[in-house]
């Protein structure tokens, strides 16, 4: 069977299911005829089953939409290959920067250029990116220090050296697959086209919280952006790979050092220059996870507050729609993602609880958790097979759902009060583990 | 054999120690976040060691004092 029509078969049975076992689990709830005496449980149930149905529905158009782009999707070789400059910016990268620069030089395509900005690191990023400094046939690669001024300052530096109208924005951190610029290049041929978000993958798979953030990077966030590239309406272009048009990065005045989620805030910036972003999932960069929990908060934390601040800084187009009506759905669709999908799973949680412990019934709680669970093993399902990962990954939806997602949403809430309250953050640099 | 109301108990005591854990969690992230070394401020002295600095190390040479010496 041709992969088009096995996918198609695959996400047709996945919808069917998805509609099917949500009709029944709500068959279920109504059957159970909860007697509820409290109001205020009874409407709180009734705003959460409802938030369901939005998610439902959240679920089968990611899935839709990303199947249409799937499908959009063209094999064929590209015509033009013109000079691609990659930047590297680094600071204290010492353990994964040389891993960084010979995945690097294994790239497929005939002229690119590396460009490593070192940002003031205190330990050996420099010396040890410099044994790689000079030519290597078909690149070339460069090493540039600069005072420490954070990673924003570092590709804004970067971006006036480069010498390639096409610029690939990447982390110290993270390795590139061979294939990443061939695939990335061609979707420049469309001149409207000011970016391509690349597909982020999880490489140090080592135990159960970095194998479920390999899952999550790719059900929670490549299918997202797959999804958003059929409208061309990528809302972040990951920090680990981003491939942009530098007549387009000039246009808007490179990355801001205002916000601690600056692809976030620059991917925002393109949107409302009116130009085009789509996602490539052959684009793929390596990327190490944090392996413990206080590490892994602290990059959510990061993320959650970076964002809110992307959002409140472009505020006014959420009610303007002069950047374009998809501009101001997506920044809608930023805060349903970044504020009430965590609120409402967290306050739905503990009012199941409430639920179960007040009048002795669990099943609102069952019902929720087994339909996200369904909602997340068919999304999990799909992206596995379109994203040619492995299977095995498919069960930890199970725990992704049970453990992992309502933990970082109790994360996501408490970094959103400290935003609203304006409290104080830094970048918070994780420690590298050297798996790359 | 009726499965729902064992499925109510785990996912009911996974929920509870979830949520209880995802709280205690952040506050060791933020415990942890917290706490640095307290260096008076635009001071700009390591906090153990004396800073090395080239002429100082080049007199003590000349006289032939110990340059590891705290002064």
């Amino acid at each position: 069977m041709p992969a088009k029509l096995r996918y198609a078969v695959l996400a047709g049975l996945l919808l069917v299911g998805i509609t099917g076992l949500s009709v029944g689990l709500y068959e279920l709830l109504r059957d159970a005829q909860l007697d509820l005496p409290s109001t205020f449980v009874n409407i709180s149930m009734w705003v959460l089953f409802t938030f369901l149905v939005l998610l439902i529905l959240r679920y089968i158009g990611l899935l839709w939409f990303s199947y249409l782009n799937h499908l959009e999707r063209d094999d064929a070789e590209p015509t033009n290959l013109p000079p691609i400059t990659i930047l590297v910016p680094a600071y204290n990268e010492g353990t994964v920067i040389q891993g960084s620069i010979r995945s690097l030089l294994a790239l497929d395509y005939p002229r690119y250029e590396i460009l490593v900005i070192d940002d003031g690191s205190k330990d050996d990023t420099t010396l040890k990116a410099s044994a790689y400094a000079g030519d290597h046939g078909r690149a070339t690669v460069r090493v540039i220090t600069k005072p420490n001024g954070g990673k924003a300052r570092a590709l804004n530096t970067g971006i006036s050296q480069a010498t390639s109208e096409f610029i690939l924005c990447m982390d110290g951190d993270s390795a590139l697959h061979p294939q990443t610029l061939r695939r990335a290049i061609r979707h420049f041929e469309d001149p409207a086209i000011g970016a391509v978000a690349g597909s982020v993958k999880v490489v140090n798979r080592t135990n159960l919280l970095s194998s479920l953030q390999a899952l999550e990077y790719i059900e929670g966030l490549n299918m997202v952006r797959a999804a958003q590239g059929f409208f061309r309406l990528v809302n972040i272009i990951p920090g680990p790979i981003g491939i942009f048009r530098k007549s387009a990065l000039d246009k808007v005045g490179g990355y801001d050092h205002d916000t601690f989620a600056e692809d976030c805030d620059l991917t925002l910036k393109l949107l409302l220059e009116g130009w085009q972003i789509q996602y490539e999932p052959g684009s793929i960069a390596y990327t190490e996870a944090p392996e413990k929990m206080l590490d892994l908060l602290k990059q959510r934390y990061r993320w959650t507050r970076g964002i809110l601040q992307a959002i409140s800084k472009h505020k006014r187009r959420l009610v303007d729609p002069r950047g374009g009506i998809g501009v101001t759905l997506t920044l809608w669709y930023m805060i349903f993602e970044g504020i009430a999908w965590p609120v409402m799973n967290v306050f739905g949680n503990v009012m199941f609880v409430f639920v179960a412990a007040r009048y002795g019934t669990a099943l609102p709680l069952v019902i929720w958790w087994a339909q996200l669970t369904v909602l997340d093993l068919a999304a999990a399902l799909y992206c596995v097979v379109v994203e040619k990962e492995s299977l095995l990954l498919v069960p930890y939806a199970i725990f992704y759902r049970a453990f992992f997602a309502l933990t970082i949403d109790v994360a996501k809430l408490f970094a959103t009060f400290e935003e609203l309250f304006k409290l104080r953050m830094d970048w918070g640099k994780l420690e590298r583990i050297g798996r790359i | 054999m009726d499965v729902v109301p064992y499925l109510s108990a785990v996912i009911l005591i996974s929920t509870i120690a979830t949520i209880f854990l995802a709280v205690l969690s952040y506050a060791a992230f933020k415990l942890r976040d917290r706490r640095r070394p307290k260096v008076k401020k635009g001071s700009g002295e390591p906090v153990f060691f004396h800073r090395y600095r080239k002429q100082a190390a080049a007199d003590d040479a000349a006289d032939g004092s110990d340059p590891e010496a705290p002064k």
